[in-house]
């Protein structure tokens, strides 16, 4: 095949055979009418619900005051410091905005947010084990071992599935970069 | 309640990606992984055009600003659990899209397969050039240098031409 060929073949593709044209017009009725925000859209108001969800939880932790101080102080920490890294995300999710940038721009946008997100996951994970360790600590002394069992299997298995599911993220990832950084300039 | 000016704009917009629906799917079509994929890219870059749609000042064509936005959006859209994102070396392994089996899809699968393993930077870059645009507005476009541009386009083409004659019986 020659390069003019290539170009042919890519002028007689007939897009009816990609999507059926009453898909289409469906999504683009859909989009129209406002039933259907972006997936930037989606992902801000995500991270903005999830800083107030944080920023509202050590209000849980105020029972536990009588036994524990410490614990309590660490927990209102942890969520302070959760909720500002959610607003962080939220707010350089809502200035990237793909209609005004370049493709090589938007790549990098991308790769940039999800870079930070699985460092913010990692963050969380290592400030959140050790407290909820603890927190399973203060509930055994005023319970029983099934409480702390409970707990630790709790920490083990969200450690496992949170590093498993940002591995999976780190390849993609990866890739990504290895695009941008690929880029030599002559 | 819809202003009139909501009803316009409404209607400016569903003209609009009419218009430009063949282009918007080849697109979306050489970066979907599957039938899903591509209905979600599609809806995706028609979501990011109705919201950019106020701001586009004419400074290109609107079919560039259009095209510009549907590879941006394909380019930066990150599905969580993506069983094809490693890079497909050998052709053969290219996922089906579409069911039908006539000679009108020939074409279709035959550059979707070609293409589905280049990296998203290099898709945008042969896609704007087998749709004619220059060197120059493919170096705007993409924000790389018009060498750059050069360079990485013999590269692609190259790959292109070498996997098309592996296949060739």
């Amino acid at each position: 095949m020659t390069i003019d060929e290539l170009k042919r073949t890519w002028n007689n593709i007939d897009t009816r055979s990609t999507l059926p044209p009453s898909s289409a017009e469906g999504i683009e009725q859909r989009v129209a009418l406002h039933l259907v925000s972006s997936t930037r859209d989606k992902l801000s108001a995500q991270f903005y619900r999830m800083a107030v969800i944080c920023g509202l939880s050590p209000l849980m932790f105020i029972p536990l005051w009588k036994f524990s101080h410490a614990l309590v102080i660490s927990a209102v920490c942890f969520f302070v410091i959760m909720a500002t890294l959610q607003l962080v995300l939220g707010l350089k999710t809502d200035r990237i905005d793909i209609t005004r940038s370049s493709i090589k721009r938007a790549l990098e946008s991308t790769v940039n947010l999800e870079s930070l997100r699985g460092k913010f996951r990692i963050a969380g994970m290592c400030l959140g084990a050790p407290l909820l360790t603890f927190l399973g600590i203060v509930m055994y002394e005023q319970n029983d071992m099934a409480i702390l069992i409970g707990f630790i299997s709790g920490v083990i298995i969200g450690s496992i599935i949170g590093l498993i599911k940002n591995a999976r993220l780190a390849a993609q990832i990866r890739m990504m970069k290895e695009e941008l950084n690929d880029i030599d300039e002559y | 309640m819809n202003t009139r000016r909501d009803i316009e704009k409404e209607q400016y917009f569903l003209d609009l990606v009419k218009q430009h629906r063949p282009m918007m799917l080849k697109v979306c079509y050489m970066y979907a992984n599957d039938e899903n994929h591509l209905k979600d890219l599609y809806q995706e870059v028609l979501a990011n055009l109705w919201q950019g749609i106020d701001s586009y000042r004419g400074s290109s064509k609107i079919s560039s600003w259009i095209y510009r936005v549907a590879i941006n959006t394909c380019v930066s859209y990150f599905r969580r659990y993506d069983r094809h994102s490693s890079m497909i070396s050998h052709i053969d392994d290219a996922p089906e899209i579409g069911a039908e089996d006539s000679s009108k899809t020939d074409e279709l699968r035959t550059m979707y397969r070609l293409i589905y393993s280049l990296g998203k930077l290099d898709k945008a870059i042969i896609l704007l050039w087998l749709d004619e645009y220059s060197y120059d507005d493919i170096a705007e476009m993409t924000g790389l240098s018009r060498n750059n541009v050069a360079v990485r386009l013999r590269r692609i083409k190259l790959k292109l031409i070498d996997k098309a004659n592996q296949t060739e019986p």
